[in-house]
C-alpha cells in the first residue's frame, strides 16, 4: 500500500542511505576511528540492505519498506546467533554489528508497519512545531 | 515584562547539529560492544577480560558501597545473566538512539546505564572521569530536547501517533 504523503517514506531512504554511509565506520583498522566491526561480506550485506531500503523509501510503498527492516533485523539475528551460541562469523562482525543493523531494522520496521496517515496526518517529519 | 521563556532553536542548522549529537551518542553504544565477548564475556580466563573485568572495578576500585554489595552478591554470582543484559540493553541504546525511535525512553534508559557504569568504574586508575560526567549530560541533552524529533523516526511518525489515538500511541507519544 502506497504511503499518503507523509514524512514516513523519505525518513526511510534516509536510513538507508545513512545505512549505506556506515560502511565506512568499519573501514579503520580499530578504536577510535573503527566504530562498527564488519567484514567483507557484512559490508556487502549493509550496502544490499541500505539500498533496498532507499528503493522502498523512494517508492513509499509501506510493504516494501517492512520487508527492508525485516532483511535488517535477520542480518543482525545472524550476526548475535553466530557470535554467541555458533562461533561461525559470516559477516565478519561483532556485538557493534549486531546494534548497528538492529537499529535500522527497528527504524524501518517501525515506519513500515506504522498505521497508515490520511491526508489531514500531512506533517512534515521535521518535528519543528511539535509542542506534544 | 514578558516571562514567557525564549524557544529553544528550531533553524534547520539546529535540528541538524540536535540530530548529530544523537546519532553520536548512538555510535558510542554501538562502539562499545565490540570489546563484550558473548557468550563469557572474559569470566572464563584469566586474569580476567572484556566486560567482566570492568565488573570487578566495581569491587576493587569502590565508588558506592551499596553497589558493591550488589556486584559480590547478586551480579558476579549470576554473571551471565547480567552480561547479556547489560549486553541487549547497550545494544538498544545503540539502535534506537541512531535512528531517532522513542529517544525520550532510551535517553532515560541511557541514564541508569550511565550510573551502572559510574559505579563501576570512575574510581579505576586511568579513568577519565569527566566521561561519565559528560555522558550524563549529552544524554540530559537527548531527553531534554526530544532529540528523535529532529530527522529521527520519531518525527515521521509522532504525526502519525498523534492522529491515531489509543493507549500504545500515547505511549509512543511520552517515549518519543
Amino acid at each position: 500500500m502506497q504511503i499518503p504523503r507523509s514524512g514516513i517514506g523519505p525518513t526511510a531512504a534516509g536510513l538507508g542511505v545513512g545505512a549505506a554511509a556506515c560502511a565506512v565506520l568499519g573501514i579503520a583498522d580499530g578504536p577510535p576511528w573503527r566504530i562498527v566491526t564488519l567484514g567483507g561480506a557484512g559490508t556487502l550485506v549493509l550496502l544490499i540492505l541500505a539500498a533496498a531500503a532507499v528503493a522502498a523509501g523512494i517508492s513509499a510503498v509501506r510493504g516494501l519498506i517492512a520487508l527492508a527492516g525485516a532483511g535488517f533485523l535477520a542480518a543482525a539475528v545472524l550476526q548475535l546467533v553466530q557470535i554467541g551460541w555458533t562461533g561461525a562469523n559470516l559477516l565478519g562482525g561483532d556485538g557493534s554489528t549486531v546494534a548497528l543493523l538492529l537499529g535500522f531494522a527497528v527504524g524501518l520496521l517501525a515506519l513500515g508497519l506504522a498505521p497508515a496517515p490520511t491526508a489531514d496526518t500531512d506533517v512534515p517529519a521535521t518535528g519543528r512545531h511539535d509542542r506534544a | 515584562m514578558n516571562t514567557v521563556p525564549e524557544p529553544l532553536g528550531s533553524s534547520r542548522l539546529s535540528r541538524v547539529l540536535l540530530a548529530v549529537c544523537r546519532v553520536t551518542v548512538g555510535l558510542l553504544w554501538i562502539q562499545n560492544l565490540s570489546w563484550k565477548h558473548p557468550p563469557h564475556f572474559g569470566s572464563n580466563s584469566d586474569p580476567p577480560q572484556d566486560l567482566y573485568a570492568w565488573t570487578l572495578n566495581g569491587v576493587k576500585h569502590e565508588v558506592f558501597a551499596p553497589w558493591v554489595w550488589l556486584v559480590e552478591h547478586l551480579i558476579i554470582p549470576n554473571f551471565a545473566v547480567f552480561a547479556w543484559g547489560a549486553f541487549a540493553i547497550e545494544a538498544c541504546l545503540g539502535a534506537f538512539l541512531l535512528v531517532g525511535l522513542a529517544t525520550r525512553f532510551w535517553a532515560a534508559v541511557g541514564l541508569v546505564q550511565t550510573t551502572a557504569i559510574t559505579f563501576s568504574v570512575l574510581n579505576t586508575p586511568h579513568e577519565w572521569f569527566w566521561s561519565y560526567f559528560l555522558m550524563y549530560a549529552v544524554h540530559l541533552a537527548l531527553l531534554a530536547t526530544a532529540a528523535g524529533r529532529a530527522y529521527g523516526v520519531d518525527g515521521a511518525l509522532r504525526p502519525v501517533w498523534r492522529q491515531r489515538g489509543g493507549r500504545l500511541s500515547r505511549v509512543l507519544l511520552s517515549a518519543s
